[in-house]
């Protein structure tokens, strides 16, 4: 390593991406404005929808993110609750990367 | 196809998520491959370290560490959801300053009161502990010592606890935390009931038809019963949801009916419903009749402050739970002042809002469940608001059955599981017996083969009373395990820090990290956490869950369990036990505890050919035999039989917890209703059995007013309480680093025109000072919670600002809980 390169205390820890899954309960009425909403986060990704419900997956590069979202999400008008189901991180290494189909 | 890594993780997930909520994924978001990787994670189910809700989560650990949890999806708790703080389970035991080695304040290499703390092993740490506590009860007697204990013990931690003091060291000055937070919940069970713990279960939720709201905020303290809550409300448009509290919050986003109240009126919103119910003829006649009697309540009980304090000398009564009959005519008339003119006037919430609350209630045709937590138990009127709710639903029959069910909501894990039900408080024993009954003393003797006479009769100093004692130099030698109670405990200014800094004591607090408490000990002992041990768990509807370590403690951290009975063997019975008590068992002569508590024929029934090689059990190797088991089988010997059956041992190891009583292994979900719950006998219907009658007590309370209201100087109501992303004092939840970056520092939610008032800011540096002491913190006008004029909310996770130098310690008289809801507080610019 470069001694002489300045490197920030989070640039030294290995990357992670981490990935979870939400059950997200909004108004019915409000749902499509919600969907909207959500939509315009790029972070997050609507799998799928039923009624009031959706099914948000949420995706971040470092650990600090995720509840960032978690909070844009319940701060969008309409949404009641956003409940976590699946967590897992990994290094952020080949593996994670996308390859071209 | 090939599916990349990300890929494969977000579908995954994806698919996770739609399971639980019940939604059919598009066909493009299912189709997973089965990866490799995935299966080096072995996982194995627990319930979380927090709430009391009880969810369970699969843990997944890889390497001998945690790293990565997932809501059960086989779990009738929580139906495979996670609130963020159980999602972020995996990283609480990871924590940078986490605890290894024992710690000693020293100097010139001896113990020292005002030393620094130096690394001891734990026989050095043992050695000056037990020297302290044989020193204190040689001196002063056995009340010279104690402990404080808490909901977060296992099961068999708490039993193990309570055994080693009333049994061993002959003091019954044990408490749990759960004192702070449930006493008034159990105290109000047994009024009415005669036995504690809910009616009803989890299952209430997706069965009624209203739900009631009494100051709990379920959204943000409750999240997974809120969303199987919110799950209900939106799939069926004829749910109605009413929200009480004294400042408007996250929960009010679903409310049908949300009520902003004055702190210490919801006394006369309670008697207001009821004497609405008899008004409008709506009592359930045939239900009140043939299960309730009516009794009246003793009034002016004080406020359970010092004996000098002139709100002590004021009141008529103090500490008065007295009852005596009344019939319902008599009942009828005490109701009769709580109009809805006096009701709105007390509180302030409009007319229209309050009928609409007592109409669901008196309605025949609604199924209603009331939910509660801090908002009524820690209130200087707690028991007496307990009693209230259970009126309302004893005289309208909606009680004991699916939909229809008062519930008394937990904050801890093991609150029931533990503090209540194994009886870890000051004068408690398992199984709803009391040490002041000679009958249930000899009948815990005769479980525990000691002598007649062993444990003492006089009931021991609960919570509060502890850290008065401290202050006092009255008790000497005292153990804080499992809990953070400097941080907890109200009024440390006056009370708490000068009792733990008294150079007569000596402090010892077990903790996996350095908390306040710890801080301000004298030694501080290192503690396996969690999944670094065996344990099982009660949840806040008689659930009991179970779970096997799953990952060695670091250095070297060491389980409760451990430490209880490695300190026990410190003690010769001769040393502790007067001569007397001796000669009633003369075989015990030379033993030690560790001998006469643990090595009894019970504790040490089951070998360690029960333990599979493979297993991690670090307790049971070390003493040799499956301790877990021989203390959980012999403490459920007291409750078998009578109404608190618990499963044998092994089968919570399979189940996803079970709800008590398990009768010919079959749980019960709503007590005291024939058909539901093998105690009621048939053609009974519905069958109080707590009582010796069957029948449960209206009891008749009034509105009295708070210890201490907001006046000229000190002109504002503080409320404290939680936040979602943190737990309790956040020793656990501050160092997830997601966690703690998401709400960081604790601030004062602040309505906009008190702000203003005071020249003051969004953000400003503020000094907040009650009678007691003050803090530095930042005004907040915005966000979840949206106080009225003339109240502040502060969270009190925050180590940094210790909200309980603010706090009075006023307490129920009755449950000894501290009203941490009100107490006059000033706000001025830093």
């Amino acid at each position: 390593m470069n001694q002489k390169q300045p490197v920030s205390k989070e640039y030294m820890q290995p990357q992670e991406c981490h990935i979870s899954s939400l059950v997200v309960h909004c108004n019915p009425e409000r749902v499509a404005q919600v969907v909207a909403d959500i939509e315009q986060l790029k972070e997050a990704e609507i799998y799928a929808q039923e009624g009031g419900k959706l099914v948000v997956v949420i995706e971040s590069v470092g650990k600090n993110h995720i509840l960032e979202t978690v909070e844009k999400l319940n701060n969008i008008a309409g949404v009641i609750n956003a409940s976590m189901v699946y967590h897992q991180f990994e290094k952020l290494d080949v593996q994670c990367e996308d390859n071209k189909l | 196809m090939k599916l990349t890594r990300r890929a494969f993780v977000k579908a995954n997930a994806a698919a996770s998520a739609a399971a639980v909520a019940g939604i059919a994924l598009p066909v493009s978001a299912t189709n997973l491959i089965a990866s490799k990787d995935a299966t080096k994670i072995k996982w194995e189910k627990a319930p979380c370290r927090f709430c009391g809700t009880g969810c369970s989560v699969m843990v997944g650990t890889q390497e001998g560490r945690v790293v990565a949890t997932q809501g059960d999806p086989d779990s009738e708790v929580n139906k495979g959801l996670n609130c963020i703080k159980g999602y972020f389970l995996s990283k609480i035991m990871y924590g940078n300053d986490r605890l290894t080695t024992p710690l000693l304040r020293m100097k010139a290499g001896k113990y020292h009161k005002n030393g620094d703390f130096t690394p001891v092993s734990w026989d050095q740490a043992f050695d000056v502990m037990a020297d302290k506590f044989k020193q204190a009860i040689k001196d002063k007697g056995p009340t010279s010592v104690g402990m404080f204990g808490s909901g977060q013990w296992t099961v068999w931690e708490g039993y193990a606890a309570a055994k080693l003091m009333k049994a061993g060291f002959l003091s019954n000055n044990i408490d749990p935390n759960a004192r702070h937070c449930m006493a008034s919940a159990v105290v109000g069970f047994m009024r009415t009931f005669g036995i504690d713990e809910p009616m009803g279960c989890y299952d209430d939720l997706e069965a009624a038809d209203t739900f009631v709201l009494w100051g709990s905020n379920m959204a943000e303290m409750h999240p997974i019963l809120w969303s199987r809550l919110t799950d209900r409300r939106l799939a069926n448009p004829h749910v109605k949801v009413h929200v009480l509290s004294t400042f408007q919050h996250r929960s009010f986003e679903l409310a049908d009916n949300g009520m902003v109240f004055t702190p210490q009126s919801d006394l006369a919103i309670l008697n207001y419903i009821a004497n609405y119910i008899i008004q409008k003829d709506k009592v359930n006649w045939d239900f009140v009749n043939k299960h309730t009697v009516f009794k009246r309540g003793t009034t002016d009980i004080g406020y359970g402050l010092r004996p000098e304090h002139p709100l002590q000398q004021a009141a008529k009564n103090p500490d008065s739970g007295a009852m005596s009959d009344m019939t319902f005519e008599e009942y009828k008339r005490f109701l009769s002042e709580y109009t809805l003119e006096k009701a709105v006037e007390l509180s302030g919430v409009p007319a229209e809002k309050l009928e609409a609350l007592a109409q669901s209630y008196a309605d025949p045709n609604q199924k209603v469940t009331s939910f509660w937590t801090m908002g009524f138990n820690q209130h200087t009127r707690g028991v007496w608001a307990n009693n209230s709710v259970y009126n309302i639903h004893l005289l309208t029959g909606k009680i004991s059955e699916p939909g229809n069910s008062p519930f008394s909501l937990t904050g801890q894990p093991s609150a029931c599981g533990t503090a209540r039900e194994v009886g870890t408080f000051a004068h408690r024993l398992p199984a709803d017996l009391v040490v002041t009954n000679p009958k249930h003393r000899a009948t815990a003797e005769k479980i525990w083969k000691l002598p007649e006479g062993t444990i003492p009769a006089q009931p021991g100093y609960h919570a509060v009373l502890q850290n008065r004692m401290l202050k006092d130099g009255k008790l000497n030698a005292y153990w804080v395990m499992c809990n953070n109670n400097m941080q907890a405990a109200p009024n440390m200014n006056e009370e708490g820090l000068p009792g733990y800094r008294n150079p007569e004591n000596f402090i010892v607090c077990s903790d996996p990290y350095p908390t306040v408490t710890a801080q301000a000990s004298d030694l501080i002992l290192p503690t396996a956490m969690w999944v670094e041990k065996e344990g099982a768990y009660g949840n806040a509807e008689r659930r009991t869950q179970f779970w096997h370590q799953q990952v060695e403690a670091p250095g070297d951290a060491k389980s409760d369990l451990w430490q209880l009975m490695e300190f026990s063997k410190r003690f010769k019975v001769e040393e502790v036990w007067p001569q007397a008590l001796i000669a009633k068992q003369p075989e015990l002569r030379g033993k030690t505890l560790y001998d006469i508590l643990y090595r009894n024929g019970n504790v040490d029934k089951f070998g360690l050919d029960e333990v599979p090689e493979a297993r991690l059990n670090d307790e049971a190797r070390h003493f040799g035999f499956y301790v877990q088991k021989g203390l959980f089988e012999e403490y459920a010997a007291f409750g078998r039989g009578h109404g608190h059956d618990l499963a044998p041992f092994d089968m919570y190891h399979q189940a996803h917890g079970l709800r008590w009583p398990v009768v010919d292994g079959k749980e019960t979900l709503w007590r005291y209703r024939e058909g539901y719950d093998p105690y009621v006998g048939k053609g009974k219907g519905v069958d109080f059995y707590g009582k010796p009658d069957g029948k449960a007590f209206i009891i008749a309370t009034p509105f009295e007013p708070a210890a201490e209201a907001p006046d000229q100087e000190f002109d504002l109501w503080l409320s404290t309480g939680r936040v979602l992303e943190h737990w309790h004092s956040g020793s656990m939840t501050r160092r997830v680093p997601e966690l703690y970056r998401a709400f960081p520092d604790a601030v004062i939610f602040m309505h906009p025109n008190d702000a203003e008032k005071r020249n003051l800011r969004r953000g400003d540096e503020i000094i907040v000072s009650s009678r007691r002491g003050e803090l530095r913190s930042r005004v907040e006008t915005r966000g979840r919670n949206r106080p009225p004029e003339g109240l502040v909310f502060m969270p009190w996770f925050d180590a940094k600002q210790l909200t309980n130098k603010l706090t009075l310690d006023a307490t129920d008289p009755l449950s000894k809980e501290t009203d941490y809801k009100k107490c006059a507080v000033k706000i001025v610019k830093a």
